[in-house]
């Protein structure tokens, strides 16, 4: 090389430094596309405070086809304690040209202090936004959702309005998740039919009506419309026609007299499924059907006529039909995070890394292997020519070794994701409530997607003690069949904690009896799954029942007649805690549940109650993209039954 | 080039030389100070514990910090001519002694260096495959922390020599002035400048903190560490060519037109 040549190569490589300091080049513009975007929050734009809350948002394009994401970001945490984050709900966008798509959220709002943000992003690139105050949206009032044409049903609402609202949303806006009506006490219908609502959202009100919903149908001049296939699925009786009503009959049935005496109509009812509340006469006037945690009610009279619209002991008759005692604001309260399972599953010694032993013995025979290759001294040429190969070689034949080693099978390195499951069926209906604890990290820097197959859960962050560290921002998206969620960052060993509550379908029943062996339990298991073990917790001591398979719907029958451990003090501790010291992190996950149920369960336990605690597959599962995650899922079946005593002939034979 | 230029054969023949002589004894040297920052950052609690305080064992940050740091102080001795491998001659030696061109004197040591500084991280790759099991880093940021190790230790090795070539007469004064080199690339980068500090560039990489350096005019901290360092190796690569011309222009009217071949 020339010195000619080298003052290019100087030049060239200044050039090139150069013009990696220079500023890029601008994107050419593009045309703009015109979007537009509306939000509704909440039923007729009112929201409850600490509830989840549906959220419309209108999507119109007046520009070229649009494809792209709707993100709805919400802000959660204190900025005093320096640990705000946010929660990002994400729906894959794709509007073509002049024309206008409905998308719906189910939000979870805790404060107001910060607005809600949609955006609409295509290519990285931001093409709307929209912030909602919350502060003139929000209430702290219980809401009653009136579902009606034409009744006034404003004198349900107290004086100030602080406890009670009633609300008149439209049929079209009504949630199409159960979470969507987490903030409403009670629904009334009058004068129309649920045939409107689509097929996810009559789901999302079945399921509510499961959780504890209270819905009330009120009749009215068209008993036909009670008729129609989906209000007849859900209501307690079936009106046959119209007969006239005793006035008197019917004020003494509340126990108050009615303002006029006008005569009026109820509903002639027949096919009862429930029981009758209210009865003037051989009439009945209330009807109440339970349905899961939660009831129908179904009101022969018209709630909108005379004399009930101009009566007003009619909203003491409302709030105790729906049962909505006249509570202060801050009764109503709640905490929606738990605190989760996950830390104690991970929180064991037994998890470690690999020792320091086979370290330093691995360090040992390396550099001893290449001083010795050093140290050969080789005197003939054959050997002299073999050095630098044996040299090369230790170094690349121990750096795969010690990989495979360490990383398959000392430590596998990846991402791991904790499901851990409660399913705690209904007494009544196929339903039962699932609650998700999802924990995630890596022990690799990698960005955390998770996807779960299976029901829709609404997932929130949980509540962590303090040495847990802070929550992460993170992103939520609803897919066919599952869910998405991705914590924001890629670092390792960073758990991210994440709560989903949800209402599935799960068919079980149980029964327990005592005879003199002991309690005998009656299974009917339904639910395509057979249970890995199970524990009765009665009488103060925990029963091991072992497995139990699934059984169609037939008869299963076990006896609790072997103490696992005896529930007085913490002396069942260390029995539960032989399961979460072994290595086997399913196993613990075992451990931590049936602690976790132990301790908050049996203290509201009375006598004569009892808890069936069972082991099943996780309903949460990963999805195909997450296939090379480690992955430990487990659900824990939890039924609180009563011990009946079982009548002498049949005892056990 | 690996045929053709003789500095670059000179210095693989001396790399893989079974002669156990300063370069090798610096080379286990190396070693076993990585081996030991291995042992001591190897993680001694459990899962539990690291998820719990959110801060992962950093045993990779530990090898290639100090792998940094002793191929830094390596190239610096190896650039003042301190080390010489087995039948390596001095740049001074081939300037003076040859009728090669500058240019491709130092285009030879500058590979040859390189060459020897990837046969110091082949030596501790296995350290580096069981650090990185647990470090949690990733495959392209260790691929970049080489990568700034390397870029670090060249210009360590061309600071050496242009150190050496200047006030290589006085030999204490070139001693501390090379140490004195060392700690302030390390101290002080590392305190005022971590866009220049391999230390913080590798804790930004590997670190699982979430440190971040600032980014300058938008450029990342381990960019600004290759293109700061990248520029100061072609300023130090000018310095040095210079120096050796004129060692060369001094040395010219005294050789006669039939001077000595290449040595090796």
């Amino acid at each position: 090389m020339t010195a000619r040549g080298f003052r290019s190569i100087i030049s060239c490589g200044s050039l090139a430094l150069l013009c990696a300091w220079l500023p890029p080049q601008p994107v050419q513009a593009q045309a703009e596309p015109r979007v537009h975007v509306q939000a509704t929050l909440g039923f007729a734009d009112t929201f409850r405070l600490g509830y989840w809350t549906p959220l419309s948002v209108t999507v119109a394009n007046q520009g070229p086809a649009l494809f792209g994401e709707l993100q709805v970001r919400l802000t959660y945490g204190r900025e005093i304690t320096d640990d705000l984050f946010t929660k990002t709900h994400r729906q894959r966008l794709e509007v073509s040209r002049g024309s206008r798509k409905r998308f719906r959220f189910t939000v979870f709002l805790e404060s107001f202090a910060y607005p809600l943000e949609i955006r609409i992003e295509s290519g990285g690139r931001m093409l709307a936004s929209e912030r909602v105050d919350l502060r003139k949206r929000f209430t702290e009032s219980r809401l009653v959702l009136a579902l009606t044409r034409d009744a006034n049903l404003d004198y349900l609402n107290d004086s100030f309005g602080k406890t009670l609202r009633v609300l008149y949303p439209h049929p079209e806006l009504l949630p199409d998740h159960w979470q969507g009506y987490d903030g409403v006490a009670a629904i009334i219908v009058h004068g129309v039919s649920l045939e409107a609502l689509s097929r996810r959202q009559f789901t999302a009100l079945e399921k509510w009506l499961a959780r504890g919903g209270r819905l009330a149908v009120s009749g009215g001049p068209d008993y036909a419309l009670l008729r129609t296939p989906r209000l007849a699925e859900l209501l307690p009786a079936t009106p046959t026609g119209l007969t006239a009503a005793d006035v008197a009959a019917v004020g003494a049935a509340f126990g108050e007299t009615l303002p006029s005496r006008a005569p009026f109509n109820l509903h002639r009812l027949v096919a009862y499924r429930g029981r009758v509340v209210y009865r003037a006469g051989d009439l009945p006037l209330v009807v109440e059907r339970t349905s899961g945690r939660g009831f129908v009610s179904y009101l022969s009279f018209d709630v909108a006529s005379s004399p009930f619209d101009r009566w007003t002991p009619m909203r003491r008759v409302w709030l105790r039909l729906l049962r909505l005692a006249e509570l202060p604001i801050t009764a109503d309260r709640r905490e929606p995070r738990g605190v989760s399972v996950v830390p104690a599953v991970l929180d064991r010694p037994v998890d470690r890394f690999p020792g320091h032993t086979i370290v330093v013995v691995l360090l040992v025979l390396y550099l001893g292997t290449l001083v010795t290759v050093y140290r050969l001294q080789p005197v003939t040429p054959r050997g002299r020519r073999l050095t630098p190969a044996l040299l090369l070689a230790c170094p690349l034949l121990f750096a795969p070794a010690a990989w495979f080693l360490f990383s398959t099978l000392l430590f596998p390195t990846g991402a791991t994701a904790v499901i851990a499951s409660v399913i705690e069926p209904f007494a009544a209906g196929p339903y039962a409530q699932l609650q998700v604890d999802v924990g995630l990290f890596a022990t690799r820097r990698q960005p955390l997607r998770l996807e779960v197959t299976a029901p829709e859960p609404g997932f929130l962050a949980s509540h962590r003690e303090a040495r847990w560290g802070k929550t992460s921002s993170y992103s939520v998206q609803h897919m066919p069949g599952g869910v998405a969620l991705q914590p924001s960052g890629s670092r390792a060993y960073v758990l991210h904690l994440l709560q989903g509550y949800d209402v599935i379908a799960y068919d079980v029943k149980v029964s327990a009896a005592r005879d003199e062996r002991g309690i005998r339990m009656s299974v009917r298991n339904h639910t395509g799954q057979s249970w890995r073990d199970a524990w009765l917790v009665a009488d103060h001591t925990l029963f091991r029942l072992g497995p139990m398979q699934h059984n169609e719907g037939a008869a299963l029958t076990r006896y609790a007649d072997t103490a696992f451990a005896v529930l007085q003090d913490d002396a069942w501790r260390p029995a539960v805690r032989q399961l979460t010291a072994t290595r086997d992190r399913e196993t613990r996950l075992t451990g931590a549940l049936l602690s976790k149920v132990i301790d908050t369960h049996t203290a509201t336990l009375n006598a004569g109650d009892a808890l069936l605690a069972a082991i099943a597959p996780s309903p949460v599962r990963l999805g195909q993209s997450n296939a090379d995650w480690q992955q430990d899922a487990l659900a824990l079946v939890l039924i609180r039954l009563r011990i009946r005593q079982a009548e002498p002939g049949n005892a056990a034979r | 080039m690996l045929r053709v230029n003789p500095l670059i054969t000179g210095i693989w023949r001396g790399l893989v030389a079974p002669e156990v002589g300063a370069a090798q004894r610096t080379y286990f040297g190396c070693l076993a100070l990585q081996a030991a920052a291995l042992v001591l950052w190897w993680p001694k609690h459990s899962l539990g514990h690291a998820l719990s305080s959110e801060q992962g064992p950093q045993p990779l940050l530990a090898v290639i910090a100090v792998l940094g740091l002793t191929t830094a102080y390596y190239s610096l001795r190896a650039g003042a001519e301190e080390i010489l491998l087995p039948g390596q001659q001095s740049l001074r030696e081939w300037a003076l002694g040859t009728r090669l061109p500058i240019g491709r004197i130092l285009g030879g040591s500058l590979l040859g260096h390189l060459m020897q500084t990837l046969f110091l991280i082949t030596l501790s790759l296995p350290l580096i495959a069981i650090a990185y099991t647990v470090g949690g880093g990733r495959g392209d940021a260790l691929a970049l922390a080489m990568c700034t190790v390397l870029i670090q230790a060249l210009f360590f090795w061309v600071a050496g020599a242009v150190l050496y070539l200047g006030i290589g007469e006085r030999a204490q004064l070139a001693f501390i002035a090379g140490r004195a080199l060392l700690c302030a690339g390390y101290v002080l980068t590392a305190w005022r400048l971590a866009g220049a500090s391999h230390l913080m560039v590798s804790i930004e990489l590997l670190g699982t903190g979430g440190y971040r350096i600032d980014a300058v005019a938008g450029i990342a901290g381990y960019h600004q560490f290759l293109l700061l360092h990248t520029a100061l190796i072609v300023l130090l690569g000018i310095v040095l060519y210079l120096q050796l011309r004129r060692f060369r222009r001094r040395s010219t009217p005294a050789r006669s037109p039939g001077a000595p071949a290449a040595p090796g």
